[in-house]
């Protein structure tokens, strides 16, 4: 059993072979050895970590992504938006908490968590307008009228298809 | 505080723009200052512009500025028709023409389908005009294939004597996507599927009708390894897209019924498929292969006296084949009111002065032989066309319309987007009596005795 302490120190028990789907927790038990000692998470809080270990849990025994794993199948994983039943169940939060478990997928180094996460949100950004992107993401129209006059006369045979 | 910034960061907003269609990815990019930044940055410019030309990394491992540049290069090599290089192949002279099968060259001979086989390129080194790649063979018993470890596999055809001479007599043709394989004759008197890897025939047609009038139905092509169209000459000709398992035998499941402009009541049309073989997969050495999804399909529609042709993107029938995977049920029906004025381009063809034609990928190539000039429609970006001093574009807001004369109840408009060039060709022996052929890197002319490759 390995401990993890989080942001708001919470502490959270789980098995060797569930944590180490985090490339990070692995080479940090690697790097400590035998040891009792907590692991801290100063980035992670206890309710992204719950469901964090909940995904780690249903995936534990999968075989990870190897390091060197052929960028050619790399390229294909990125371009299909396929999630499994499991994972789209999993991933169904609200807006912060997807980024939250983005956020930590990215820190934790676990590829196919940061994965479903980012087709996610590329699915929700699929057939919207910049407008509506915009709202999505709570973002503020930052171009002066001369700039979005220019850029979109730029790509405006892009448009067409 | 309203903030322009969005709260994940940029390395994040990478691999989520990274996961998106090139559409979205501009959209995103107009968002703000922040998005259009990194839409500027090579990795994402790399993924965009694969995507506007449809095509996709074939996974060179080069480093994407040198794959963005190379990319550049070449979109413009092909919108000026400028190819870099010319390679010329003599091959033993032979009154029979060439065939493309199954992803190679073939020869007719006379108890055989397949006698002499040549690789495409770039395997076509200069002076070897055969090939040691994969060869195919359909004899009286067996259709072979011989690998490059030589070992050989034979799938038997199972035909009785009297079927197979049918057969040999009637042009049969062998398809391969992956490892699905499909025998098929163009009238369609017979399609067998097997899956190469297992040897197990997925679909017979001599036990299972596709459906009742099978005499009805003509080209057979795959849109991918699950799924293929045949075409039809009920009511005024429709498309039919079914969808098989590639790995359990079982009955194609039809899934949508595509159709034609409609027709006054006394005109039916011979629906006819023509274009290049599918190749699901790049050829080594290639850095981009095209998109599966936006490869082109060109139909050749015969009617009385007149002929057309229509063009049609592979994503518009394989929606309706993921649909049906998706627990739609029953055939769809889709008139062509619902699809062909967005989704297609329909055209009266030059066929009397068209000598041949091909397509691959998002591109279709004609061949004049009395003109001894050459003309590439493309139906990915129009963007590379801007730059082209001889490339003309169509976008959605210039129209084909192909007035009803007595055929059409009402004037064909099409919209799909489309630019196209074409170039004369010097060389003398052009307009012999040559075919064409086309694919990512290469135009490729096809004579009794030589084949030119054009590499771009």
């Amino acid at each position: 059993m390995v401990l993890l302490v989080t942001s708001d120190n919470e502490q959270f028990n789980a098995d060797k072979d569930v944590v180490e789907r985090s490339v990070l927790i692995k080479n940090m038990l690697e790097d400590v050895g035998e040891s009792d000692q907590p692991i801290p998470l100063p980035n992670v809080s206890s309710s992204v970590l719950k469901k964090v270990l909940e995904y780690c849990e249903h995936h534990r025994g999968e075989p990870l992504p190897s390091a060197d794993a052929d960028q050619s199948q790399d390229e294909t994983r990125k371009r299909t938006t396929d999630i499994s039943e499991w994972d789209q169940k999993f991933i169904t939060v609200d807006q912060e908490m997807l980024f939250e478990i983005i956020l930590a997928a990215n820190y934790l180094d676990i590829k196919s968590l940061l994965d479903v996460g980012c087709k996610t949100v590329a699915n929700m950004i699929k057939g919207k307008t910049p407008e509506e992107i915009r709202k999505l993401f709570n973002i503020v129209n930052d171009f002066t009228p001369e700039e979005e006059a220019q850029i979109k006369k730029e790509n405006e045979w892009a448009e067409d298809r | 505080m309203p903030s322009s910034s969005p709260s994940l960061p940029q390395e994040l907003i990478i691999e989520i723009m990274n996961r998106l269609d090139s559409h979205s990815i501009l959209q995103m990019a107009l968002t703000c200052r922040c998005f259009y930044a990194i839409f500027q940055s090579t990795p994402i410019r790399y993924v965009y512009e694969l995507g506007m030309n449809s095509l996709q990394d074939a996974g060179s491992g080069m480093p994407t500025d040198e794959l963005l540049v190379l990319l550049r290069d070449r979109q413009k090599a092909w919108a000026t028709l400028e190819w870099k290089s010319l390679t010329t192949v003599k091959v033993p002279p032979s009154r029979e023409n060439f065939k493309r099968s199954a992803g190679v060259l073939a020869r007719l001979d006379r108890d055989e389908l397949l006698s002499s086989i040549y690789h495409l390129p770039p395997n076509l080194a200069p002076g070897s005009g055969r090939s040691d790649g994969i060869l195919w063979r359909v004899n009286s018993a067996s259709i072979f294939t011989a690998a490059r470890s030589r070992r050989t596999k034979s799938i038997p055809t199972q035909l009785r004597p009297a079927s197979l001479t049918h057969l040999l007599s009637s042009q049969p043709r062998i398809l391969l996507v992956d490892n699905v394989l499909a025998l098929c004759v163009e009238n369609i008197d017979l399609i067998r599927l097997w899956n190469w890897t297992t040897d197990l025939l997925l679909f017979d047609s001599f036990n299972h009708v596709l459906r009742d009038y099978q005499r009805d139905l003509r080209s057979f092509e795959f849109l991918r390894r699950d799924a293929f169209i045949v075409t039809s000459e009920t009511e005024s000709g429709q498309i039919l897209v079914y969808r098989f398992s590639p790995t359990t035998p079982g009955i194609p499941v039809h899934v949508a019924s595509f159709g034609l402009p409609p027709t006054a009541p006394s005109f039916s049309p011979g629906v006819y498929l023509r274009l290049g073989q599918f190749q699901p997969r790049s050829t080594p050495g290639m850095l981009f292969t095209h998109l599966p999804e936006s490869r082109v399909l060109c139909f050749v529609l015969a009617y009385p006296y007149r002929m057309y042709s229509l063009y049609v993107c592979n994503s518009t029938f394989l929606m309706y084949v993921d649909n049906s995977g998706a627990g739609a049920s029953g055939v769809q029906d889709v008139p062509w009111e619902v699809w062909g004025e967005k989704e297609s381009r329909f055209m009266e063809g030059d066929f009397a002065n068209a000598s041949c034609l091909d397509a691959h990928g998002s591109r279709v190539i004609y061949g004049f032989s009395d003109k001894s000039r050459i003309e590439v429609l493309d139906f990915s970006s129009i963007q590379p066309c801007f730059a082209s001093p001889i490339g003309r574009q169509y976008g959605s807001s210039n129209p084909t319309i192909v007035s009803y004369k007595e055929v059409f109840i009402q004037d064909v408009v099409t919209r799909l987007p489309y630019w196209v060039v074409s170039r004369a060709m010097e060389e003398e022996s052009f307009n012999r009596n040559y075919m064409i052929m086309i694919d990512e890197e290469h135009i490729i002319a096809l004579d009794t005795s030589d084949i030119r490759v054009y590499s771009f």
